[in-house]
């Protein structure tokens, strides 16, 4: 008798163990995977070192593959096969978010830890300056389009006079850090690739990455210089010569203090205000998608450790607040009430509603 | 009457007699091979009715009218002649950050053809055709004007701008497809029409045609080129071709 109650509970589980075995997927993992815009790595890397220092969760495994590409791995499904956070700089659009409801994903707990913005600086015993997007791209981009030829040709701009003749005979020169540096990156999307939308040559570009190469490659003549990874930008800035257009984010102008100046880009200055009042375009909020179906506790496929302490960590004061942590990194804290809004959705999982 | 009813009735009548005397000198005309951007149909083929009602139906339509381009294009309804395709065309140029077209313009979408009927059921639409793929960056920027947009500027007329931009977006995300072609007809009944593809259709017979011409082209060009005596490589021929702008 009791042998056939065994066997009988033993057929009813046998459907759920199959269940929870699919939802783990082929093995289990230790560390958290975050997939996400190539600009957010920083602030994914800083988080997770704090982590690991205080609460020795491992580093997580990166693939920061593009924002619209990483969303879509993100929705993909549940279980360790898929990743367990998406850092963006935009919010999840509808339509993606609706592919993560047909594949399971329901509950995915939406962040914002702030903004970041792209600052263009001169050093403060130099000219003052005041740019548009499409005077940068003009000086600073290899190719440009030459109104006589209209086709792209190297960019032959030696002094921002070339440029445009209201703006001072001085030689053009700029100082930033390499591609896929999360500033660089920024700069890239916002400031080099605004700046040539209103190209028509680039305009007829069919093609999203042939049209992004030719608004983005800077210039090899030396009009460029690239400082390594690792080494400031500031420094490199400061002992540039006259007149050199550091690309810098907010916060490595707030750090250099008085030694610095800001350019003015499309009449609008970086200052905390103007960033925090969405007047200064050059800004996007860090947001963060964290599913809640991997967290340890909810569920069969919640066995990845360290996503609560993430969220916890990611909005903590000492994280996101004015002068913490990610500040380094050129983050704008959010207004005093949104963040402890942000906060609290971390702590109660607050599922994302677009 | 007041002067300025009057001024759009004598537009009104001006227009209608202009293109009632066109039409017979057109058909004159020998066919010319057009690539028409823009269309204009100005016919007036329905009765006239009496002055006064004419007068009052005519400062309906144009009314009308303008209100429809006003959506489109901003600015616009300040007109007081009745808005042709060409005043539209020339108008699009100057459109404002936050109008329909240039916020069609980030998204990728470019005005392909104005098409008006000024009658007693006047019509107005806009084809927007696509441009260009949108980057990653492009998508953030957009969704950043969405927002600024939103704050902006309210309204059935706004919202339904951005339902439409929206709508443009999430087809590209979810990726395989393409909103190839958007109609908006904004009068009499507005109406959006959405022309949906696929990303990877096959080239059509024609630019098939047209591919294997220019490939003929290129070969006949390399043949005929001289061979140098003293063996060095000879200089590149000059190629034709044609890049691939849209599927």
């Amino acid at each position: 008798m009791l042998c056939r109650l065994i066997m009988a509970a033993l057929v009813l589980a046998l459907p759920h163990m199959a269940e929870a075995q699919t939802l783990r997927g082929p093995a289990q993992r230790e560390n958290i995977v975050v997939v996400g815009s190539a600009s957010m790595a920083g602030f994914v890397e800083t988080i997770f070192k704090q982590l690991e220092l205080t609460r020795r969760i491992r580093a997580p495994e990166l693939k920061m593959t593009g924002s619209l590409r990483s969303a879509a791995t993100f929705c993909e499904g549940i279980g360790p096969a898929f990743p367990d956070i998406l850092a963006l700089s935009r919010r999840m659009p509808k339509a993606l978010f609706e592919s993560c409801l047909d594949h399971g994903v329901f509950d995915v707990i939406e962040i914002k830890i702030g903004l970041s913005a792209v600052a263009l600086v001169t050093r403060k015993a130099d000219m003052r300056l005041a740019l548009t997007p499409n005077q940068i791209y003009r000086a600073l981009a290899a190719d440009v389009p030459d109104e006589k030829t209209e086709e792209l040709s190297p960019n032959m701009a030696k002094s921002w006079k070339d440029i445009s003749r209201d703006l001072d005979d001085v030689p053009i020169r700029f100082v930033g850090s390499a591609q896929g540096t999360s500033v660089r990156d920024f700069f890239d999307d916002m400031v080099m690739q605004g700046g040539c939308r209103s190209e028509p040559l680039v305009r007829g570009i069919f093609q999203a990455s042939l049209r992004v190469e030719k608004c983005t490659k800077p210039r090899s003549d030396g009009v460029f210089t690239e400082v390594p990874e690792g080494q400031s930008r500031v420094a490199a800035l400061m002992a540039s010569p006259p007149g050199t257009v550091g690309i810098l984010s907010y916060g490595e102008l707030v750090a250099g203090g008085n030694d610095l100046v800001a350019v003015a880009l499309n009449g609008v200055l970086p200052t905390y205000q103007s960033i925090a009042n969405d007047e200064y375009d050059y800004t996007r909020p860090v947001l963060f998608y964290v599913k809640r179906a991997h967290m340890v506790g909810e569920g069969a496929a919640g066995t990845i450790k360290g996503l609560r302490e993430f969220l916890q960590d990611a909005t903590s004061e000492q994280t996101v607040g004015p002068g913490g942590l990610l500040g380094e990194l050129g983050l704008v804290s959010l207004p005093a009430a949104l963040r402890v809004e942000q906060r609290r959705n971390a702590q109660v999982l607050r599922r994302y509603e677009p | 009457m007041s002067g300025r009813s009057c001024a759009r009735a004598a537009a009104a009548l001006l227009i209608a007699s202009m293109s009632m005397a066109a039409l017979p000198a057109a058909a004159q005309q020998p066919q010319q091979a057009q690539t028409p951007p823009l269309r204009s149909s100005p016919m007036v083929q329905t009765p006239l009715p009496e002055p006064s009602m004419f007068e009052e139906h005519a400062d309906t339509v144009f009314s009308a009218v303008r209100g429809a381009i006003r959506w489109v294009f901003g600015g616009l309804g300040s007109l007081v002649t009745p808005p042709m395709a060409l005043d539209v065309a020339r108008r699009a140029r100057q459109a404002e950050p936050y109008d329909f077209s240039t916020m069609m313009g980030v998204a990728g979408y470019k005005l392909k053809e104005v098409e008006s009927t000024v009658s007693l059921i006047p019509n107005v639409g806009f084809t927007f055709a696509i441009e260009r793929e949108l980057s990653d960056a492009d998508r953030e920027w957009l969704a950043i004007q969405l927002d600024r947009h939103q704050k902006r500027r309210s309204g059935i007329f706004a919202s339904a701008e951005r339902a439409i931009i929206q709508a443009l977006l999430d087809a590209q995300e979810l990726g395989g497809y393409q909103v190839e072609k958007l109609v908006v007809d904004a009068f009499p009944w507005p109406q959006v029409k959405f022309y949906i593809t696929p990303t990877d259709t096959p080239l059509s017979d024609e630019t098939g045609r047209l591919m294997r011409a220019i490939d003929r082209v290129n070969e006949t060009v390399k043949a005929s080129q001289p061979k140098p005596n003293d063996g060095s490589t000879p200089a590149a021929a000059p190629r034709v071709g044609v890049q691939r702008t849209s599927p």
